[in-house]
């Protein structure tokens, strides 16, 4: 397995690739929902790649909007010229078009929630797309029988807040409207909420794009990783929401981690950082499909 | 100018009779299995073959949804029940599943696939790349606004399906898991505990910004599409959808009957002026309805339903005519709600305007009462005018 991280911070790239990352994944203020990235940068960015030796990879995770159209394919024309290995997309208006404008990258389909099977991963694999991102809400043995299936063409979460919803609304600044609160939400990091009832922060990130929220607390697939290693293509590692002592201590185990010392860096991981939660996503927790059983 | 369709949803095999009894053009239901909806899901096979034989009888449609996100573990016995769907002669699913659209091509070639707004579906580049995968209706997503359908259904053939009226998803539809992560319930397969209307603190770093008086939620208002439909009708959308397979039988034959009259006008060439959507707009307040607004059809950035959140109805669905005696003018009702002597009720039914009446005289088989209060019972109204069974009595609040 490859070790992919998303690049929040342009400052780390030399540090990824001293750190075995093989590639990572970044986007612009086009079409992201996440980064915020201008085009010169993401050019100096995609030329870094080629002299660390790194893969680049682009993020177009937001749904396209009818009169986006042709800013869609000026984009997509642009990132022709950085030659990024792969593009990964939520939307099959952009596979639409990446077809069409014949352009030559790995086509990866990371529609979040929705890849929980095999059957529509064999379908996507057969319609031109290179691989697929698993949806994060799968136990191991699910992941095992999808990855098997399609000869092991996907991708999975291994690190990171967890993605738990994706809208078009700015929740924050329409609600700081409501209340007469003069703050302004736009790409802010250091947002979080809180359930009345329960523990835990839930990090939530508007951009123009809308809103995104996440997970209280962070996946740290350290005790399933040589299983998974065996059968997922790339691992992702999401620095969102990271601090960068965090994220390069992960990237750090992750170069050596192994069935015999993964309980006791994960020990260390959580020691290290007490004020963070770490845990195991739903790798080992089938979600109830009706209210009696959860 | 298309006919277009009306497509209700209906819990049960009652609702679904009630929803084409009062206008439907189809209405789309849920099996036991495989439906996101487990809980809205009454519908054995049985009842598919019966509302199937009964819509087409009046040529209208019948669409199973077969839309749960599936895990491996799921799809046990789904071919079969694709068969079973073809055999009944189900006019189409509605699926979120690329890779069931494939079995369905496969397997059950004779129903129809309408890929559900699940895939989140905004742009017609998608919907041509999904077409070519052999989709036979898109069902677009609620965050597309009018002009960007009207603009989608020029450039597409596929019939679109567009949600008019009902609840609706803070986050796109199938792409939320807050449910899942807080109540370990998987909003995707029908477990969804709606964690996005509960109240949250908001902080900016260690800094709590939200008011307890006036907490943060993700609650939106539901869907009212009344100003759109005729621009709908006008760029060819091939179906107007009313979500709500949780809702009573008022609802689902008021809401139904509104918009199939409002439909009506508009396809007998009328304009609906502001005096006539304020009409429109004035029946479908009679349903129990969450606040409403037009979502993100006239604009990018809907808004968010903070602090009241108390359904709002203008009239109390009180009982259901069974049967009338013509030769003494009584008409048999089961009762839902309570209402009594004296109470002025208004009646509406399929082919029936709103008219209303003064209880005078009611009974049972233990003879004359005042108080109608026991839900399904069956007692005796006098009422003034010709009514016919699957009308509705309303109570009208005062």
């Amino acid at each position: 397995m490859e070790t992919l991280v998303t690049l929040s911070n342009y400052s780390y790239l030399k540090k990824l690739r001293d750190y075995g990352v093989s590639g990572i994944i970044t986007g612009s203020r086009y079409f992201s929902s996440r980064y915020f990235y201008d085009l010169e940068t993401l050019k100096k960015i995609a030329l870094e790649c080629i002299i660390y030796g790194l893969d680049l990879y682009i993020s177009i995770d937001t749904f396209l909007e009818e009169k986006d159209r042709a800013l869609l394919e000026e984009y997509l024309e642009f990132l022709r010229f950085l030659r990024p290995k792969g593009i990964y997309f939520s939307d099959f208006g952009v596979l639409h078009l990446l077809k069409k404008l014949h352009f030559e990258a790995e086509y990866i389909y990371a529609p979040d929630t929705l890849m929980t099977n095999s059957l529509d991963a064999e379908f996507c694999l057969r319609r031109g797309m290179d691989r697929v991102v698993l949806a994060r809400e799968l136990t191991i043995p699910e992941i095992k029988a999808i990855a098997q299936r399609v000869d092991h063409k996907v991708d999975l979460y291994i690190f990171g807040y967890l993605k738990m919803a994706k809208s078009k609304r700015h929740y924050l600044n329409n609600y700081f409207k409501e209340i007469g609160l003069d703050k302004e939400a736009k790409d802010d990091l250091y947002f979080r909420l809180k359930e009345y009832n329960r523990e835990g922060y839930l990090p939530i990130l508007e951009t123009k794009y809308g809103s995104e929220i996440y997970s209280e607390g962070i996946l740290a697939a350290y005790l399933e990783y040589e299983s998974l290693s065996k059968i997922i293509t790339k691992g992702i590692v999401d620095d969102l929401f990271l601090k960068e002592e965090v994220l390069f201590t992960v990237l750090k185990d992750l170069k050596r981690l192994n069935g015999d010392n993964a309980g006791l860096l994960l020990n260390n991981l959580k020691l290290r950082f007490s004020d963070l939660k770490f845990d195991d996503g739903y790798f080992h927790q089938k979600t109830a499909i009706k209210k009696e059983d959860a | 100018m298309k006919k277009v369709e009306l497509l209700a949803p209906a819990k049960d095999l009652g609702k679904a009779l009630i929803a084409l009894r009062y206008g439907a053009d189809a209405v789309y239901v849920g099996g036991l299995e495989y439906s996101l909806r487990s809980r809205a899901s009454n519908f054995t096979l049985e009842d598919i073959k019966t509302l199937v034989d009964f819509a087409h009888y009046y040529r209208k449609k019948v669409y199973v949804t077969v839309n749960m996100v599936f895990h491996d573990d799921d799809l046990k016995g789904i071919v079969d029940y694709l068969k079973t769907l073809e055999m009944m002669r189900v006019d189409a699913v509605i699926i979120e599943s690329l890779g069931l659209m494939a079995l369905i091509k496969k397997y059950a070639p004779k129903l129809e696939c309408h890929l559900s707004t699940q895939l989140s579906t905004t742009n017609s580049l998608a919907v041509e790349e999904l077409s070519k995968w052999g989709a036979d209706r898109i069902v677009l997503a609620r965050e597309v606004d009018m002009l960007s359908i009207e603009v989608i259904a020029q450039r597409c053939k596929t019939p679109l399906e567009v949600f008019i009226h009902g609840g609706m998803c803070a986050n796109y539809s199938g792409r939320c898991t807050l449910s899942n992560r807080m109540t370990n319930r998987d909003a995707n397969r029908g477990g969804c505990a709606h964690s996005c209307r509960w109240n949250y603190h908001v902080y900016h770093g260690t800094e709590l910004l939200s008011k307890d008086d006036l907490p943060f939620t993700m609650s939106s208002y539901d869907l009212r599409a009344t100003p759109y439909i005729e621009r709908m009708i006008k760029a060819g959308v091939a179906s107007l959808k009313i979500e709500g397979r949780m809702k009573s039988d008022h609802y689902i034959a008021q809401v139904t009957r509104t918009y199939r009259k409002m439909i009506d006008e508009i396809e007998m060439g009328g304009h609906l002026d502001e005096k006539r959507l304020a009409y429109y707009n004035s029946e479908l307040d009679k349903a129990e309805n969450r606040p409403s607004d037009t979502g993100f059809l006239g604009s990018s950035k809907a808004s968010e339903l903070f602090g009241a959140t108390q359904s709002f109805v203008s009239h109390e669905y009180v009982a259901m005519v069974k049967d009338f005696n013509l030769s003494n003018g009584y008409a048999l009702v089961e009762v839902r709600n309570k209402f009594s002597k004296g109470d002025t009720l208004e009646v509406f039914g399929p082919d029936q305007d709103n008219e209303q009446f003064i209880v005078e005289d009611m009974f049972d088989e233990d003879g004359t009462i005042e108080v109608a209060n026991r839900p399904k019972a069956l007692i005796w109204i006098k009422v003034p005018f010709l009514v016919k069974p699957y009308y509705m009595l309303r109570k009208v609040a005062l």
